[in-house]
């Protein structure tokens, strides 16, 4: 935290000594909730084995406070802070989600174009958070597929892009290439896989431990793993790779496909956390079909494993996720139709650690525009996991999960 | 006096009587009229003896657009970018000599140095990468857009001999052009131009994220 402190202090007195422009945008979200599920199961964040943000039962919560700050320098660089803070019953929490200095240099003649990311970033996936703070304009919870990204993955390090932009040589074609390297990642995919696909709204802060479910095998073979996860911390020392690249087809076609891999070193554990060597390649879609209408679609397959210190498999999870969004917009209004499935495949003989399961979602969300910066927005999202692990809390492994809410969202 | 009053008279009709009109009517493949279609008309001769224009040429970012979309200027005359938006932009122009490059804050104005080179300028924005807007530098005094009926008349001080050239970004001919050869008599003249081709589809200066006010994140 010391260390983000400083960045921060740095960057305010250097805007102090060289021309700058600073701006502020920001996101203010709050939320009336109602959850009802068949088994009155927990939330992920508490422990249990619940899908959602939220405990069953209703209440007030502040969905999301952001607020981003950024430094531009004339010289093509600029400074990002991104602060967040998510607030219910039964979390409560502020901190830091990003930080990077960024280099955005001119296109050339032919419109080749380099960019540049050094610090601390979400990998750029996400189809759906496009806004402000890693907000997404579409939903009040963001896909279960996106949701782990917020919870799991940060990148730091340095990410460089090259672009081919299509409008210097007027054509409708533009191409990017995305290449970065980074490190602080190295347990991406522990909660994933022993609490599964979630389907929310909470970006996980970068001072953040996430509480690991009680399951046995605690008090067995993972006897030494913590009862936090510390999702962004280094252990071995080694650089992960994350590359992509995006085709846009004028402003209505977005296609992007990328290959993620920690590297993380197999059979570490320091302080209780242990490295997760987590690969996945992506695919993303977004299409403007009509001007009103809309498609996104992403789709994720990787593997996590997680091996003793003596070389023994503990966890091997295979997973899948997918889903599509519908958007048809009109006047003030929005409507928004999600589709998404996910599964984990357990693949290791761990005992006491089941971490199969599978699950189907639906979210319907509405949001209607009040002024140019204020929507009001209603959803309700369905969800069915079935989940073995359940029976350790002697639960049944089939849950339904059903979430509405009604939010005010005001975005400076 | 009255000698004065008539020699200006004289001089004033000897002028209208030189003076000589000409229309051009630009028409796509289809022979219908088309406007927003910059042409200008370049004297085979005494191009060095034309008047000079030293006012700038404005150009709005409104919307996150360029506003107009296309423009035209003589050499010589500079651009004065007026962002009314409420959100800064980063102006470029990066081909070609008649380059710059400066970001520009809500509600400023900012003026370029004199175009010198008659060229196509291709301009963008760093931040907002669908936005584009064009301009074109030429070495004469006469030029213009065509109106809705796709006319632009032209009132030339010389008889003689014009090359008249129609331009668009998106006429997908060698340098965007089609010229022709025109010789201007002292009586109403009318040319047609026909482009050869049919526009290439104007990019729309939108981005593909709705949220015009969030950016990409």
């Amino acid at each position: 935290m010391l260390k983000y402190s400083l960045a921060i202090v740095l960057i305010l007195i250097s805007s102090k000594i060289w021309s700058a422009e600073s701006t502020f945008k920001g996101i203010i979200d709050v939320r009336a909730y109602y959850v009802n599920n068949t088994r009155h199961a927990q939330s992920y964040l508490q422990g249990g084995y619940g899908k959602f943000r939220y405990n069953a039962g209703s209440g007030l919560a502040l969905g999301q406070l952001g607020l981003q700050y950024q430094l531009s320098w004339d010289n093509n660089w600029s400074a990002m802070i991104v602060a967040n803070a998510f607030a219910d019953k039964e979390n409560i929490n502020i901190g830091l989600t990003e930080g990077y200095l960024q280099y955005k240099g001119l296109p050339n003649v032919q419109g080749w174009r380099i960019k540049s990311k050094i610090g601390v970033f979400y990998p750029q996936i996400s189809m759906e958070n496009v806004s402000t703070a890693w907000s997404t304009p579409y939903t009040l919870a963001s896909s279960s597929l996106n949701n782990w990204i917020g919870e799991e993955l940060r990148s730091t390090g340095i990410n460089f892009t090259i672009e081919k932009l299509g409008k210097a040589t007027k054509s409708p074609h533009t191409f990017s290439m995305d290449f970065a390297l980074f490190q602080n990642n190295d347990s991406a995919g522990a909660m994933l896989t022993w609490h599964g696909w979630t389907m929310g709204s909470r970006q996980t802060l970068l001072q953040e431990k996430l509480t690991v479910q009680n399951f046995p095998a605690r008090n067995a073979t993972l006897s030494e793993q913590a009862a936090n996860s510390d999702p962004f911390i280094e252990l071995d020392n080694r650089l992960g790779g994350h590359f992509s690249v995006t085709w846009r087809y004028q402003n209505a076609l977005k296609v992007n496909l990328g290959f993620y891999d920690n590297q993380a070193e197999e059979g570490l554990v320091e302080e209780g956390q242990y490295t997760w060597t987590t690969t996945f390649s992506h695919l993303g879609i977004k299409y403007k079909v009509a001007p009103q209408w809309e498609i996104i679609g992403q789709y994720m397959q990787g593997n996590t494993d997680m091996k003793s210190p003596y070389g023994v498999d503990i966890v091997n999870g295979k997973f899948n996720n997918a889903f599509v969004l519908i958007r048809k917009k009109w006047q003030s209004s929005h409507l928004a139709f999600r589709l998404e499935h996910f599964d984990v495949d357990d693949r290791d003989d761990t005992l006491g650690d089941n971490n199969n399961e599978s699950g189907n979602g639906a979210s319907l969300a509405y949001r209607y525009k009040l002024t140019q910066h204020s929507f009001v927005m209603v959803e309700y999202n369905w969800l069915k996991s079935d989940r073995p692990s359940r029976h350790y809390e002697h639960q049944a492994v089939e849950l339904i999960e059903r979430q509405y809410q009604l939010a005010y969202r005001y975005y400076f | 006096m009255k000698y004065l009053f008539l020699m200006t008279t004289a001089m004033l009709v000897m002028f209208d009587v030189l003076s000589s009109q000409l229309i051009v009517n630009v028409i796509d493949t289809r022979d219908k009229d088309i406007n927003d279609i910059v042409v200008y008309a370049r004297p085979i001769e005494g191009i060095k003896h034309l008047p000079l224009n030293t006012n700038a040429l404005l150009i709005n970012q409104k919307d996150k657009k360029f506003s107009p979309y296309i423009t035209v200027l003589q050499k010589g005359q500079a651009i004065k970018f007026v962002n009314q938006d409420d959100i800064t932009h980063h102006i470029y122009s990066v081909s070609g000599e008649n380059r710059f490059e400066f970001k520009i804050q809500s509600g400023v104005e900012q003026m370029t140095e004199p175009m010198l080179v008659a060229e196509e300028i291709a301009m963008g924005c760093n931040i907002h990468d669908w936005m584009s807007g064009y301009t074109l530098v030429v070495d004469t005094p006469y030029y213009g857009k065509t109106d809705d009926l796709g006319q632009l008349t032209f009132t030339l001080p010389h008889t003689g001999e014009y090359v008249i050239t129609a331009w668009h970004p998106q006429l997908d001919v060698e340098n965007n052009t089609i010229s022709q050869l025109v010789t201007v008599d002292n009586s109403i003249n009318n040319v047609t131009i026909a482009l050869p081709k049919k526009l290439l589809p104007i990019p729309e200066q939108k981005g593909q994220d709705e949220f015009n006010f969030i950016e990409e994140y």
